[in-house]
C-alpha cells in the first residue's frame, strides 16, 4: 500500500512539476566606468526585468542585476550564470572569450549605431597624442589593453603614458583644463556633451578613434529559442509607447541588429 | 402658338415705348432708387454657415441642438511646435504664455483661451489626477521629505535646508542614480532659482516674492500625444453681420501673433481651426472676385465698344444691367429680406446672363441701322425679331435657377429664387428700358454716325459652307478628346479648394499630419456618466476614431486606491508646526559648509549627467554650480554678509510652510465627482439639460472624402444620432452634389418641355439641344486631358451653362427660320451669341488668376464651357442646319 502510495506520488510529481516550474532568463549590465551603483540601478534592473517578463510571459522568469566596476561583475559571474546581458565594448572584448559571449544585438545610444572616441587635451597642451605624458583617464579605460588598441593601435605596454579607467571623467577633464591631467579619451555622448559647456572651447581633440561598436547585447553561453524571442522583443521596443521611459533610463533609444564589427575587432583584439 | 402670344405681347410693348420712352425709363429708374434705398435700409447679410442648409433637415436639426446645448465651441486653433528636447518644450509654453498674455487684453473679441492645466485649476482634488503609479511616487515623495520638511521648519535654519537639499541630490557620500529623467526638470529649475536667490541676496540684491511657488506647479501644457505640437484654442466672439465673422478677434489674433513670433523668433506658430478657414477663404474670395470683377468689366468694356461701336451703346446696356440688379436687391429685401453666403453672387450670375439680352437687342438694332432702317423701324424690328428668342433663352435660364428653389439646401435654393427673378428683371428692363434708351438716343442722334463693323462673323460661314466635312472633322476630334471624358471625377476636399501657401491650410494640415489632433470632431450625446463611459468605450473601439474626448477624461481613475495612498501621506505631514519659528542669525561657516556640500552633490550629478551625454541637463547643472560658486566666494570674502541671508530664510519658511499646507489640502481632499469640476470644464462637456457630449476625434485626414464616409459610418454605427462638423459637412456636401445633379437633370427637362411647347417639334428640341450637348462633351473631354475635376465650388457652373447653351440654339433657330435662306453668318446674330458667350468667358475668366483654387476651378469650367458651347454653336449647329436644310433649302453662302 505505502509503495503504492509512493509510486503514485512520484508520478504526480513528475508530471505536474514541469508546469510549476520556469526557466530562470537572468541578465546582467556591465558598464565599468558608468555612473551609480548596483543598488541605484536595481529599479531600473527590476522595470527592464518585468517588462520582458511581460512580453516573454511566465514560462521565463526574469531577475537583473547592474554592475559598473569589473571586480563585482566578475565575482557575481562566478557564482552566478546569467543567460544573457548588456555590456560595453571593452568589457565584450576582453571577456567574449571566456565567458563565452554572443552577441545577440546592438544598443543605440542617443540614436548612434557607432560610437567614437576622442582623446582630448587642453588647448595649450601637446599637439600630437605621442607627446601626451602621465595618464589618460576615461570611463572605457577600464580594460586597458583593450582600449589602446581600439583607440591608438598600440600594445599598451608601448604607449607614452598610462591609461586609467576613471568613473568621474568631467573632473578628470577639468584637471586637464587646469593643467594637471595629461589626457581624457570620451565617448560620443560624452563629447557630445561636453560642447554644451562652456569649457568646451578651452579643448581640442588629438586623436579620434574609427567608428566602434556601440555596447552590445550577448548571450552568455548557447543561444536557444528564448534568446531569439528576447531579440524580437528588444527590437520593437522602439515602437512600443510603453518602453519610452525604460529606454530613457536605459539611455539608449533602442536595440538594433548585432553589430558586424565586433567579430573582426574579437579576433584583433585576441 | 407660343410665338404668336410673344408677337402680339411685343407689338403691344412697342407701341407702348414708342409713344412714352421717357416715361418707362423714368419710371424704372424710380422703382431701380426706390429698390436700392430699401435694400440699403433693410437688406442684411448673414454669414452663418449653419443656415445655407434647411434647420428641417434632422442632421441639422441635431446639430444645432447641441449648439444651443453645449454652445458655440468653434476654436480658433494656434499650432505651435515644439523643437525636440525640454527646451524646446519649454521655448513652446514660454511662447503660449506670451500670446495668452497678450490675448487676455482683448475679452471682449477672445472669449475663452485654452492651452494648459494648473493644478489649482482643477481645485482640491487635483492630485487625483496623477496616474496611480505617480500617486505612489508622491507617496513615497512626502513620506521622505514630509518629515525632513516639517523637522526643518522646526529649525528654520537656512544652511539647514542646503544640507537636506545636498542630501537629497546625492549628498556626495554615495554617487546615487541618475535621477528620473522626468523629475530632474522641475528639480534643476526649483533649484536655481533657490541659488541664485542665495547668491543674489549675498550680493545685496534681494528681489521679494515666493522663492518655492505651488501654483506655479503641476501646469499641464496641452501638448499633442507625440508632444511635437502645443495647441491652444481660443474661442472668438462672432458676428454674422459682417462676411467674415470674426474679422476683429482675427485681426487680434494675428497681431499678438506676429508680436509673439518676433518675442521668440527661433518657435514656429501658425494660426488654424474651421472659423479661420472659413475667413481666410472668405477673404481671399473676396480679394479674387473683386479682381476678377474689375479685369471683367473692363474686358468686357472694351469688347462692347469694339463691337457696338462707341461708348454710348455699351454704357446704356450697362445702365440697363444695373438698373435689373438694383431691382434684384429690392426683390430680394422685400422676399427674403436677407442675403446668404451663396446667394451674395447672384451680381455675378447677372453679369453673366442678364447683360447677354441687352447684347442681343442693341446687335439687332445696329444691324438694321446698317441696312438703312430708321430710328423707330430698327428698335421696332430690334425689339420684335429677337424679342421671342431672348425671351424663350431667358426662361431656360429662369428654369436653371428656380429648379433648385425647393431645395433644402437653403443657400441654394435663395440664390435660385434671386438669380431666376433677377434674370425676369432683367429680361424686362432690356425689353423696355434698352428699346426705349435706343429710341431716345436714336432720335436725337447721339450715336456715332459712322456704324459698327464688326458685327458679323463671315470666317464661320466659310466654314460651314462645307457641311458635311466641317462636321466630320468635329466628329474626329470629338472622338479624340473622348477618353478624357472618363478621367473627370469628384473631388470633395474642401481644404484643397482653399488658396495655396494659406497659413491656415498649412497648420490645418501640419495638425492632421503631425498629431492625433483634429480641428473637426464629431458629437454624441449620452444622458448620464454611465451611457458616456459606455459609448466611450464603443467609440474607442473603432479604428476610425483616433481620440475621444469627454468629461470621462476629466474625472480621475482609481480614486479609491488613490484616497488610500493621500491618507497614508497625509500622517506624514501630522506634525506640522502651526506658526514658522523665529530661526535667528546665520552662522557664515555653516552656510559655507552647506554650500560646499550641495557643490559636491551638484558635482556628482553632473558626473553622471556627463556619462548619459546628457548635455542640455549637464549646461544647467553647470550653471548652477557657477551661481553656487559665486555665492561661496561672497561669503567666504566677507562672512559678515550672511546677515544678508535673513529675509530669504524667512521667505523660505513662508514658502515650505505654505507648499506644505497646500499639499495637506489635496492630500485631504475627498475623491472628485462632477459637481467637483472646474466650471469651464463643466461649461465644456455638460449641456444646459444635463446631457454629457463626447468629442470623436477621427484617426484619419477627414478632409479626404473616402475616410470622412468611413468615419461617418462607422460612428453612426455607435450612435445614429450622433452630430458635429463632419457629419454636417458629409451631408451637406452629398446634399449640395445632388441638388447640383437634380437641377440639372430638371433644367434639362424643363427647357425640353419649354421648347416643345414653342415649337411642338422634336426636331427643333434636339437641335436647340445641339449645341449644349456637343459642347458638354467637348468640356467634359477638356477637363479629363487638363486633369480638371468637379468640385463644391464648379459644380455650380453646370446649371448656368446648361443655360446659355440652350441660349444660343434657341437664337440661332430663330434667325435661321426669319432669314430662310441660310445666311446666318450674314447677320449680327452669330456675333450676338458670340459676344454672349464671350462676355460669361471674360466675366468668369477673371477667376483663372484665383488664389482660392475652388474658384480658379469655377473660373476654368466656364471659361471652357463658354468656350466649347461658343464654338459648338458657331459650328456644329448652323452645319447641321444646313446639311439637313432645316426649314430652307436655298443656300447661299
Amino acid at each position: 500500500m505505502l509503495r503504492n502510495m509512493l509510486i503514485v506520488l512520484l508520478f504526480l510529481v513528475a508530471t505536474v512539476s514541469p508546469a510549476f516550474c520556469s526557466e530562470s532568463f537572468d541578465f546582467v549590465i556591465i558598464q565599468p566606468g558608468q555612473p551609480g551603483t548596483s543598488e541605484d540601478a536595481q529599479p531600473v534592473m527590476d522595470a527592464l526585468a518585468t517588462y520582458l517578463q511581460n512580453k516573454l510571459g511566465a514560462d521565463v522568469t526574469i531577475r537583473g542585476h547592474y554592475f559598473n566596476q569589473i571586480e563585482q561583475a566578475s565575482a557575481y559571474l562566478a557564482d552566478n550564470r546569467p543567460k544573457w546581458g548588456i555590456v560595453g565594448l571593452g568589457y565584450y572584448l576582453g571577456h567574449a572569450g571566456a565567458l563565452c559571449l554572443t552577441p545577440l544585438a546592438s544598443t543605440r545610444p542617443g540614436g548612434a549605431d557607432s560610437d567614437v572616441w576622442r582623446l582630448v587635451v587642453a588647448k595649450d597642451g601637446p599637439d600630437k597624442w605621442q607627446s601626451v605624458k602621465g595618464a589618460v583617464s576615461g570611463t572605457m579605460l577600464f580594460e586597458p589593453g583593450v582600449a589602446a588598441g581600439l583607440m591608438f593601435d598600440t600594445p599598451v605596454a608601448e604607449l607614452p603614458f598610462t591609461l586609467e579607467g576613471t568613473v568621474r571623467p568631467l573632473r578628470a577633464l577639468r584637471s586637464v583644463l587646469r593643467g594637471k591631467g595629461g589626457a581624457v579619451v570620451l565617448d560620443k555622448p560624452q563629447y557630445d556633451a561636453v560642447q554644451s559647456l562652456s569649457m568646451a572651447s578651452g579643448l581640442k581633440v588629438l586623436k579620434t578613434s574609427a567608428a566602434l561598436p556601440t555596447s552590445a547585447v550577448v548571450a552568455f553561453g548557447p543561444l536557444g529559442k528564448i534568446h531569439e524571442r528576447l531579440r524580437a522583443v528588444l527590437r520593437e521596443m522602439r515602437n512600443d509607447p510603453a518602453a519610452v521611459d525604460l529606454l530613457q533610463l536605459l539611455q539608449t533609444e533602442g536595440f538594433g541588429p548585432v553589430d558586424k564589427r565586433l567579430d573582426a575587432l574579437k579576433e584583433k583584439s585576441a | 402658338m407660343i410665338f404668336r402670344m410673344f408677337d402680339i405681347f411685343l407689338s403691344g410693348l412697342w407701341r407702348v415705348i414708342s409713344r412714352v420712352p421717357r416715361t418707362i425709363v423714368w419710371c424704372a429708374v424710380a422703382l431701380a432708387a426706390l429698390s436700392a434705398v430699401i435694400s440699403v435700409l433693410f437688406l442684411r447679410l448673414d454669414s452663418d454657415q449653419d443656415k445655407l442648409v434647411s434647420q428641417d433637415l434632422p442632421y441639422q436639426q441635431r446639430y444645432l441642438e447641441v449648439l444651443k446645448n453645449f454652445g458655440d465651441q468653434e476654436y480658433l486653433y494656434i499650432v505651435i511646435q515644439a523643437q525636440a528636447g525640454d527646451t524646446g518644450k519649454r521655448s513652446a509654453e514660454r511662447f503660449a504664455e506670451a500670446l495668452a498674455t497678450r490675448l487676455k487684453g482683448f475679452p471682449e473679441q477672445i472669449q475663452e483661451i485654452h492651452y494648459r492645466l494648473a493644478a489649482q485649476d482643477l481645485g482640491p482634488g487635483a492630485l487625483y489626477y496623477a496616474s496611480l503609479d505617480e500617486a505612489k511616487g508622491l507617496t513615497e515623495m512626502v513620506g521622505t521629505m514630509g518629515p525632513l520638511a516639517t523637522d526643518w521648519l522646526r529649525s528654520g535654519k537656512l544652511p539647514e535646508l542646503v544640507e537636506r537639499v545636498s542630501g537629497l541630490l546625492g549628498g556626495g557620500a554615495s554617487d546615487g542614480a541618475l535621477p528620473d529623467p522626468a523629475l530632474l526638470g522641475p528639480a534643476l529649475e526649483g533649484l536655481d532659482g533657490f541659488v541664485a536667490r542665495i547668491d543674489q541676496s549675498l550680493a545685496g540684491v534681494a528681489p521679494t516674492g515666493p522663492v518655492f511657488d505651488m501654483t506655479d506647479r503641476g501646469v499641464h501644457y496641452f501638448f499633442t500625444t507625440n508632444q511635437r505640437l502645443l495647441v491652444m484654442r481660443l474661442l472668438p466672439a462672432k458676428d454674422y453681420g459682417t462676411m467674415d465673422v470674426i474679422a476683429g478677434p482675427l485681426a487680434t489674433v494675428r497681431e499678438a501673433l506676429s508680436k509673439t513670433r518676433a518675442e521668440f523668433p527661433g518657435v514656429e506658430a501658425g494660426l488654424t481651426g474651421r472659423p479661420v478657414l472659413q475667413a481666410d477663404e472668405m477673404a481671399t474670395t473676396n480679394l479674387d472676385m473683386m479682381r476678377a470683377s474689375i479685369i471683367s468689366v473692363i474686358l468686357v468694356g472694351l469688347l462692347f465698344m469694339l463691337v457696338m461701336h462707341g461708348w454710348l451703346r455699351p454704357v446704356l446696356v450697362i445702365f440697363c444691367l444695373v438698373l435689373g440688379m438694383a431691382m434684384t436687391f429690392g426683390f430680394t429685401t422685400a422676399t427674403l429680406g436677407v442675403l446668404n453666403l451663396l446667394s451674395i453672387v447672384f451680381a455675378l450670375v447677372l453679369v453673366g446672363i442678364g447683360v447677354d439680352f441687352g447684347v442681343h437687342v442693341v446687335m439687332r438694332y445696329v444691324e438694321e441701322r446698317k441696312a438703312g432702317a430708321e430710328v423707330d423701324e430698327a428698335v421696332r424690328t430690334s425689339l420684335m425679331q429677337t424679342g421671342p428668342g431672348i425671351i424663350l433663352g431667358a426662361t431656360t435660364s429662369v428654369c436653371a435657377f428656380y429648379a433648385v428653389v425647393w431645395s433644402d439646401f437653403t443657400g441654394l435654393a435663395e440664390l435660385g429664387l434671386i438669380g431666376g427673378t433677377g434674370i425676369l428683371l432683367c429680361l424686362a428692363v432690356m425689353l423696355t428700358v434698352l428699346p426705349a434708351l435706343l429710341l431716345m438716343a436714336g432720335r436725337r442722334n447721339l450715336f456715332p454716325k459712322s456704324m459698327p463693323q464688326a458685327t458679323v462673323l463671315p470666317v464661320f460661314g466659310r466654314l460651314s459652307a462645307r457641311p458635311g466635312r466641317l462636321l466630320a472633322i468635329l466628329a474626329l476630334v470629338t472622338l479624340a478628346l473622348l477618353p478624357g471624358l472618363f478621367k473627370v471625377r469628384f473631388n470633395y476636399n474642401l481644404l484643397e479648394l482653399q488658396a495655396k501657401g494659406l497659413e491656415s491650410v498649412r497648420y490645418e494640415k501640419r495638425m492632421i499630419e503631425d498629431s492625433d489632433e483634429s480641428t473637426w470632431y464629431a458629437v454624441s450625446v449620452a444622458k448620464d456618466l454611465e451611457q458616456l463611459d459606455a459609448l466611450r468605450a464603443q467609440f474607442k473601439a473603432l479604428p476610425t476614431v483616433g481620440k475621444t474626448e469627454s468629461l470621462s477624461d476629466y474625472l480621475p481613475q482609481n480614486q479609491q486606491s488613490k484616497a488610500a495612498l493621500f491618507s497614508k501621506a497625509a500622517t506624514y505631514l501630522e506634525t506640522l508646526p502651526l506658526q514658522p519659528v523665529v530661526a535667528g542669525p546665520i552662522d557664515a561657516q555653516q552656510m559655507l559648509d552647506a554650500l560646499d556640500r550641495l557643490s559636491v552633490a551638484l558635482d556628482n550629478l553632473a558626473e553622471k549627467l556627463f556619462a548619459a551625454g546628457a548635455g542640455e541637463e549637464l549646461s544647467r547643472v553647470d550653471a548652477l554650480i557657477k551661481k553656487l560658486d559665486s555665492a561661496y566666494a561672497r561669503l567666504e570674502g566677507d562672512p559678515t554678509l550672511a546677515t544678508r541671508l535673513l529675509p530669504l530664510q524667512s521667505q523660505l519658511q513662508t514658502d515650505v510652510m505654505g507648499g506644505l499646507r497646500q499639499l495637506q489640502t489635496w492630500l485631504g481632499a475627498k475623491p472628485i465627482g462632477v459637481g467637483d469640476l472646474p466650471l469651464f470644464l463643466r461649461g465644456m462637456f455638460v449641456g444646459r439639460d444635463g446631457s454629457m457630449q463626447l468629442k470623436l476625434i477621427p484617426k484619419q485626414n477627414i478632409w479626404k472624402a473616402a475616410n470622412l464616409k468611413t468615419f461617418v459610418q462607422d460612428i453612426r454605427r455607435v450612435d445614429p444620432q450622433v452630430t458635429g462638423v463632419p457629419i454636417s459637412v458629409f451631408e451637406s456636401a452629398r446634399l449640395m452634389k445632388h441638388t447640383f445633379l437634380y437641377s440639372a437633370i430638371l433644367t434639362l427637362v424643363l427647357v425640353s418641355l419649354l421648347l416643345w411647347a414653342s415649337s411642338r417639334s422634336l426636331r427643333y428640341i434636339l437641335l436647340a439641344m445641339l449645341p449644349l450637348s456637343v459642347g458638354m462633351i467637348w468640356l467634359l473631354s477638356l477637363m479629363g486631358w487638363f486633369g480638371l475635376n468637379f468640385n463644391l465650388a464648379n459644380f455650380f457652373a453646370i446649371p448656368i451653362l446648361i443655360a446659355i447653351g440652350v441660349d444660343g440654339g434657341v437664337h440661332f433657330l430663330a434667325r435661321w427660320k426669319e432669314l430662310r435662306n441660310g445666311c446666318l453668318f450674314e447677320t449680327s446674330t452669330p456675333m450676338a451669341v458670340a459676344l454672349s458667350f464671350a462676355t460669361t468667358m471674360i466675366g468668369f475668366g477673371g477667376l483663372l488668376f484665383a488664389h482660392h483654387r475652388g474658384l480658379a476651378s469655377l473660373g476654368w469650367v466656364m471659361v471652357l464651357g463658354s468656350l466649347t458651347g461658343m464654338l459648338s454653336c458657331l459650328l456644329v449647329l448652323p452645319a447641321v442646319l444646313k446639311l439637313f436644310r432645316y426649314g430652307e433649302t436655298s443656300d447661299k453662302e
